[in-house]
């Protein structure tokens, strides 16, 4: 696997050339600082960008193009990591042996009908499919509460800061879409192509050279980009605990608790910090899982995750009502991970260096992995190992002291909905 | 050991049958670094009557599952989730109607690992205590689902369509059922069910298959299994469905509709892979996101997300079910009928998904994971694991399609509706 990255001034080109995949991977990426008003549209953007274009100007029409080019798997989604958002659409499909010797061209040459003819007219996208689009995003936020376990990890994060970015509702926000136009869609379309910043990344066995020079010759953006914000978060201050409950006609309770990390160092932030989460909740053997579930028959789902740009930990499960005090103190006492073993340490240790073994074996994960190189400026594989191997015990000891519960959110399961607090 | 190869993709697959009876396939992948394995018994949730000692039992619903559950404590105490984690392996296990399968993947450690998956699936320990500890969890694990609309409206649509046949009920089973399962239950279902000669093992990724056979061979050989006889009472499912139309309220926004379809498949002579490939792609071409009847009723402001088409194999008869989300279902479901009632399957429709599917199994044969998963169906499903899978999809044409249609019995259809319980 080769890996080269070609800057021509405005937009960074990455190629990892490879043999391991029967497919080719192409996904562009475009990025910049996240902001609350912005959520809502850039959805319908990227939603409306990849259900039709002007010369496949019907979903039906698109479709089809997409089986006609051996089914060429289409994606896309928005991102938040940190004080940024990323948007990407990928495309993937067949080499030329399983298919034909134009589908690489054919293909790539889709993707520019994605991005550069997009179902406008007279700058303004077109209205059916537009209103289309918007009926579908307005059933997907209506739905919303359906998700009862993602719903309440919303919901704490809300409480915890509306502000803060990390609790930007990615399902977007009713008020906002409403207020969405076909012309304004478009004026967000341009500014997306004027100002983001742009990675495309090329996974493949694919003669880097040919297909650099057609890439260039079609996507062509103007200006340069540049974001002013670091794509960290560091909490300094211990936040104020809020909790509230909401009552829903369901038959298991949603529990969601979320916590700042303060002041955390780099090295916490890439090591220390996933270590400490898989020792207290990321798997079976772990302290919330082995205490809440196998020893109290508490929950069958109970987990945390952080979100490391972020600052953040999430924990969220599902229990009975009446068995609220009971978890959330187990949980509580858990946070602080007291008399953390050298064993704990090498498992979660071990795990993660398993996954970061398999971190090639996809082009997804290819992606991600020299995405956060672009972004992050994140380690190389060699480093990451040698660094994972340096956290003790202490380490994360030292970083439970840092973590503060912000905020708690339980949705509780009965037969009259009603809201409480 | 036997090689095949899977023509047109390249891939080599190496089966063994051992002397108790437990088959392997190998399907090696070596440009990955990790493996993926599991270990699967032809035992799942749906609950047949089974004979024991000459007569035919009827264990509660959800024991399969339980079984599962279950077969994560051991006699030494340790954790199988513990044994695998020392090395950074995921481990896993999974319940469906017609199987039960434990899993292991990762990136080292591949004979260790291996040789524990055979030794705690074939170390049953259950003990009243233990038994008793994993209600609590199982309960919890039936409330998430419960909460699920698209497992709800998925489980009490095959509860609608059949009468008697145990696919109607839940593979977790009921709260109730739950409390009803013992410890000499669970041991009953084991014996009978983890025979080796009941189970089979799939290994892909980055492995070399006659190693992998000969540890499993090594394994084997050192164990000894009682004999069974596994004698399962069919159950004679009437060509009706149970109950055409049901509403139920749930945590909705807007009513979640299934309109589904169960087909006796009794008089087709056609090889049942094949035959389930072209429903499946009848029902696409008629419903997707490519049809002229999905463009209609989206032009009609009848449905605003597509038509969700998912099928089951149920002994003699197909399952498709429809599902969608719209107020307006009362119209979606009449322009269902109509197309229907008259179905027309152009050539070049036809052509341009015998290409989606052929091309769809390469991006499968991709990824380790989902090549395990397309064996471990075949084989559950099939008992087959169709090597020949290209030249079934290649000879894929429009008269046999229209033959088919012309033979296709429609007429069971229910129709379930998920309201909002506000």
């Amino acid at each position: 696997m080769k890996y080269c990255k070609i800057n021509n001034g405005i937009y960074n080109v990455h190629f990892i050339t490879t043999n391991k995949f029967k497919t080719t991977t192409i996904s562009i990426n475009f990025r910049e600082k996240v902001k609350k008003e912005d959520i809502t549209i850039r959805k319908f953007l990227f939603q409306m960008l990849t259900s039709t274009t002007l010369k496949y100007n019907t979903s039906r029409l698109f479709e089809i193009k997409l089986e006609d080019l051996y089914s060429l798997s289409l994606s896309h989604s928005n991102i938040k990591f940190g004080n940024y958002i990323n948007s990407y659409i990928d495309i993937r499909f067949l080499y030329k042996k399983y298919s034909d010797e134009r589908l690489l061209y054919n293909s790539i040459d889709l993707l520019f009908e994605i991005l550069f003819n997009p179902n406008v007219v007279n700058n303004e996208f077109e209205s059916k499919n537009f209103n289309i689009v918007k009926d579908k995003l307005n059933l997907i936020i209506k739905s919303s509460k359906e998700n009862t376990q993602k719903y309440t990890l919303n919901k704490a994060l809300e409480l915890m800061d509306n502000m803060d970015p990390i609790s930007f509702n990615m399902w977007g926000y009713k008020k906002d879409l409403y207020n969405i136009t076909e012309k304004s869609l478009y004026e967000y379309y341009k500014h997306v192509l004027d100002t983001n910043i742009i990675d495309i990344f090329v996974v493949g066995n694919v003669n880097k050279n040919e297909v650099l020079r057609y890439i260039e010759s079609k996507f062509k953006f103007k200006n340069n980009r540049a974001i002013d914000v670091d794509p960290f978060i560091t909490y300094k201050q211990v936040p104020k605990l809020k909790s509230k409950s909401e009552v829903m006609d369901i038959s298991q309770s949603k529990l969601a608790i979320i916590c700042k990390v303060l002041n955390l160092s780099l090295f916490e932030r890439r090591y220390v910090l996933p270590i400490y989460t898989s020792i207290l909740g990321a798997g079976s053997t772990s302290r919330l899982f082995v205490n809440v579930r196998e020893k109290n028959s508490l929950a069958y789902s109970i987990g945390a995750m952080n979100n490391s740009p972020n600052s953040i930990l999430m924990i969220s499960s599902g229990i009975d009502e009446e068995n609220y005090d009971t978890v959330v103190n187990l949980i509580k006492e858990e946070i602080n991970l007291k008399n953390v073993k050298d064993l704990e340490v090498e498992t979660a240790r071990k795990e993660i260096l398993s996954s970061i073994e398999t971190l090639l074996d996809s082009p997804a994960s290819i992606i991600n992995y020299y995405y956060g190189i672009e972004v992050f400026n994140a380690d190389p594989i060699n480093k990451k190992v040698l660094n994972y191997n340096k956290v003790t015990s202490k380490d994360v000891e030292a970083l439970a002291n840092k973590i503060y519960i912000s905020s708690i959110y339980f949705l509780k399961g009965s037969k009259n909905g009603k809201d409480e607090n | 050991m036997e090689k095949m190869k899977i023509s047109f993709y390249n891939n080599n697959v190496y089966y063994e049958k051992l002397s108790n009876g437990l088959e392997i396939y190998v399907i090696p992948n070596n440009t990955v670094n990790d493996f993926y394995v599991t270990f699967t018994t032809k035992y799942g949730g749906c609950n047949y009557k089974f004979k024991v000692d000459d007569k035919y039992i009827q264990m509660p619903n959800g024991i399969a599952h339980f079984l599962e559950h279950k077969m994560f404590d051991q006699e030494d105490g340790i954790d199988p989730f513990v044994f695998y984690n020392n090395s950074g392996t995921y481990c896993n296990a999974f319940t469906n109607y017609f199987n039960t399968s434990y899993v292991f993947a990762g990136t080292n450690n591949f004979e260790d690992n291996l040789n524990y998956l055979l030794d705690f699936v074939q170390s049953p320990y259950f003990t009243e205590k233990n038994v008793n500890k994993e209600k609590g969890i199982i309960k919890q694990e039936i409330k998430m689902y419960d909460d699920m609309p698209d497992n709800i409206l998925f489980e009490k649509t095959l509860d609608i369509l059949f009468n008697v046949h145990p696919i109607k009920y839940s593979i977790a089973g009921t709260i109730n059922d739950i409390d009803n399962i013992t410890k000499d239950d669970l041991y009953t279902c084991y014996n009978m069910f983890y025979h080796p000669k009941n189970m089979f093992i799939v290994i892909t990724g980055n492995v070399n298959a006659s190693n992998a056979i000969e540890i499993i061979r090594k394994n084997q050989d050192s164990k000894r299994f009682k004999d069974v006889n596994i004698n399962i009472k069919s159950v004679i499912e009437p060509n009706i469905v149970a109950c055409s139309k049901k509403i139920i309220k749930h945590n909705v926004a807007i009513p979640l509709v299934s309109y589904s379809i169960k087909i006796p498949l009794n008089d087709f002579k056609i090889d049942r892979k094949k035959l389930n490939i072209y429903l499946s792609n009848m029902f696409n071409i008629l419903f997707d996101e490519t049809s002229i009847f999905y463009e209609k009723i989206k032009n009609k402001k009848l449905i605003d997300t597509p038509i969700d088409i998912d099928n089951i194999d149920v002994d003699n008869y197909k399952v498709f079910i429809l599902s969608f989300k719209t107020r307006k279902y009362e119209r979606v479901i009449n322009e269902i009928n109509k197309v229907l009632n008259n179905i027309i399957i152009l050539s070049e429709d036809l052509e341009r998904k015998k290409k989606v599917e052929i091309s769809n199994l390469l991006y499968m044969l991709d990824d380790i994971e989902r090549t395990n998963k397309l064996f471990l169906n075949n084989k559950v499903i099939y008992d087959n694991i169709y090597t020949d899978i290209y030249k079934i999809l290649n000879s894929l044409n429009i008269d046999e399609m229209n033959a088919i249609i012309n033979k296709l019995n429609l007429r069971n259809k229910s129709i379930l509706i998920i309201e909002s319980n506000k």
